[in-house]
């Protein structure tokens, strides 16, 4: 009992520093992806002002649900503070970070609330149609992120499904579930640089706003755990798959690549075939 | 219309007629249903999202329905596969998780009948959409879990092809349930004009049946199916027995560990799922920041705190 406290007490707490600096590593990542991009440069701290500016009173229970749902996620993450949440495991995982959108959708702001119901050509068209048109493609990648780790660890708890580094650094298999779960983190990010930078700070729900922005963290976590391919330890492959993402948000954008549909039917196209090269 | 359900339903009449012969229970037969299961499905999730366009309560929920099914042959065919391997822990996981779907699909089945409204309802759309800590994502977690074993009890290559093409297409389908479900309540709010109600500390704009809150009471017979839907995924006991007893007594070739405690959480290396914890973590952080948003003054429209 006193370990299962001490265990949920680390994972809770991993949730609240990733929440904390989350703002910060994101505004990083969209700082230096900017830099490709025409337009002036954000500063690294403007998530904290989008979210210091947002919405925090009298917001709908979807968008608090949202959150507590990604929040809960993000303390399952493997190899932060080294939590081995009891609770659940990998496939809870990604249903949690699924649920968080669904919840947001069906407990979320109406249709005249701006939070909910964003048009414009930033967002190309209503936030929730999105979101439940790119829901099967999104589950299937994280589904299929779960077979290519479990099928190798035969175990589906996070801390042992980590990558693991005995000789299979960069073989067929593993490039291929790198590359495919990181298409789903640049769809992320770029889905969520697109719904927060182009717009005003006060339409933002506060709780809604911060889900989406550690819910790429929690993604960009996993990915840098469970499929980066380097032998480093956590904190610096964490950084490194951030600057990953930043490159490549900087060189898509300088050069008009990317297409989000795209890269999310990418995503488990690429985890399918590393299944089947394993 | 009446043809866009004839292609699952014939799918299913089909698997439950070779079930019946006995022929499933071979290897090629069991991979035979786990194909007719999973196309089933697919099929079904994709007339569930053509019904949430059109806003059609009764088909929708029948399409939702039909895709339970699909799971539920596609967990027996898996169950049938994993018989031929001489390991009898691994096809009860299979086959705990279609009793499972079963029970999901009869309570789904009574909700839809005691039901007054036209299934659009919030608690009854979530607990249909299989969210975590409801019966339909412990029947899932099972299934996966038993899909997983696949290759531990066959290691040949067209493993990995079932367990790829199995995770790829429980994936789309989930996907597809979900956003149908988004969908379907975002089109009938729309449909009948009515605000979504902001539910938690907000403005409370409930509406008709479509804007009730998450806690408020409504019709008993609409609260009967997802109370039992959301009682049996908190304590889902024929889930955690099977699941404990097989890996602590069916020599798994998986990681061995702690396994008791998988509803009170515990020291599993292989799988776990502690959907108590998980409640109580749940409600109480999200009273928690629903109370610490809920209070103070509410904003104008798209200004600043008053």
């Amino acid at each position: 009992m006193k370990f299962l406290l001490i265990n949920i007490g680390v994972g809770l707490a991993q949730a609240l520093a990733l929440t904390l600096a989350a703002p910060l590593l994101l505004g990083l990542v969209y700082r230096l992806a900017s830099l490709g991009r025409p337009g002036p440069a954000p500063s690294v701290f403007f998530l904290y002002e989008k979210l210091g500016a947002a919405r925090f009173h009298g917001l709908p229970l979807g968008d608090t649900a949202s959150f507590v749902c990604v929040f809960l996620a993000a303390s399952m993450v493997p190899g932060f503070l080294g939590a081995k949440i009891t609770f659940g495991d990998f496939v809870l995982l990604v249903c949690l970070l699924l649920a968080s959108a669904f919840l947001s959708l069906l407990y979320g702001g109406g249709e005249g609330d701006p939070a909910a119901d964003t048009t414009g050509p930033s967002t190309g068209g209503s936030a929730w149609k999105r979101a439940c048109g790119e829901a099967p493609l999104v589950a299937a990648s994280l589904f299929l992120a779960v077979a290519s780790r479990g099928f190798h660890a035969m175990a589906t708890m996070l801390p042992d499904v980590t990558f693991l580094f005995r000789g299979t650094w960069f073989t067929g298999w593993t490039e291929l579930a790198a590359l495919g779960f990181f298409c789903l983190v640049l769809a992320a990010g770029e889905g969520c640089r697109r719904a927060l930078m182009g717009r005003d700070g006060t339409a933002l729900p506060f709780w809604g706003a911060l889900a989406k922005v550690l819910q790429v963290l929690v993604l960009l976590m996993l990915f840098a755990e469970l499929f980066f391919p380097l032998p480093l330890p956590s904190g610096p492959r964490a950084l490194a798959a951030a600057l990953l993402l930043a490159v490549v948000l900087a060189v898509t954008g300088r050069f008009r690549l990317f297409h989000r549909r795209a890269v999310l039917a990418a995503a488990p196209i690429l985890l399918f075939l590393s299944i089947l090269a394993q | 219309m009446k043809r866009a359900f004839a292609a699952p339903i014939l799918l299913l009449v089909g698997a439950c007629l070779f079930f019946l012969t006995g022929w499933a229970f071979t290897l090629y037969g069991g991979l035979a249903l786990t194909a007719a299961g999973l196309a089933e499905s697919l099929l079904a999730a994709t007339q569930g999202w053509r019904q949430a366009l059109r806003v059609d309560g009764k088909r929708f929920r029948a399409a939702l329905a039909l895709q339970e099914a699909g799971y539920i042959v596609t967990a027996a065919g898996l169950g049938c596969i994993l018989l031929q391997y001489r390991n009898g822990a691994l096809p009860f996981i299979c086959f705990s998780a279609a009793a499972l779907f079963l029970a999901h699909l009869i309570l789904s089945l009574v909700g839809l009948v005691l039901a007054t409204s036209k299934g659009g309802h919030r608690l009854a759309l979530l607990c249909a959409a299989d969210v975590p800590l409801t019966l339909g994502f412990a029947a899932l977690w099972q299934l996966a879990q038993g899909a997983l074993s696949l290759p531990v009890a066959e290691a040949a290559s067209w493993s990995k092809a079932v367990l790829a093409v199995f995770f790829a297409v429980l994936g789309l389908t989930y996907g597809l349930r979900l956003g149908a479900c988004g969908l379907y309540y975002r089109n009938a709010c729309r449909a009948v004009g009515g605000a979504v109600g902001t539910g938690g500390s907000g403005a409370g704009k409930a509406d008709g049946f479509f804007g009730l809150d998450l806690l408020a009471p409504f019709r008993f017979g609409e609260a009967l199916a997802p109370l039992f839907l959301f009682l049996l995924g908190l304590f889902p006991f024929v889930l955690v027995s099977q699941v404990e007893t097989l890996l602590l007594n069916a020599r798994l070739p998986f990681p061995t560990g702690d396994y008791v405690g998988l509803i009170w959480g515990g020291t599993g290396r292989y799988a776990i799922y502690s959907p108590l914890i998980l409640a109580v973590l749940f409600f109480a952080l999200l009273a928690l920041l629903d109370g610490l948003s809920g209070r103070g003054p509410t904003k104008k429209e798209g200004g600043r705190d008053a």
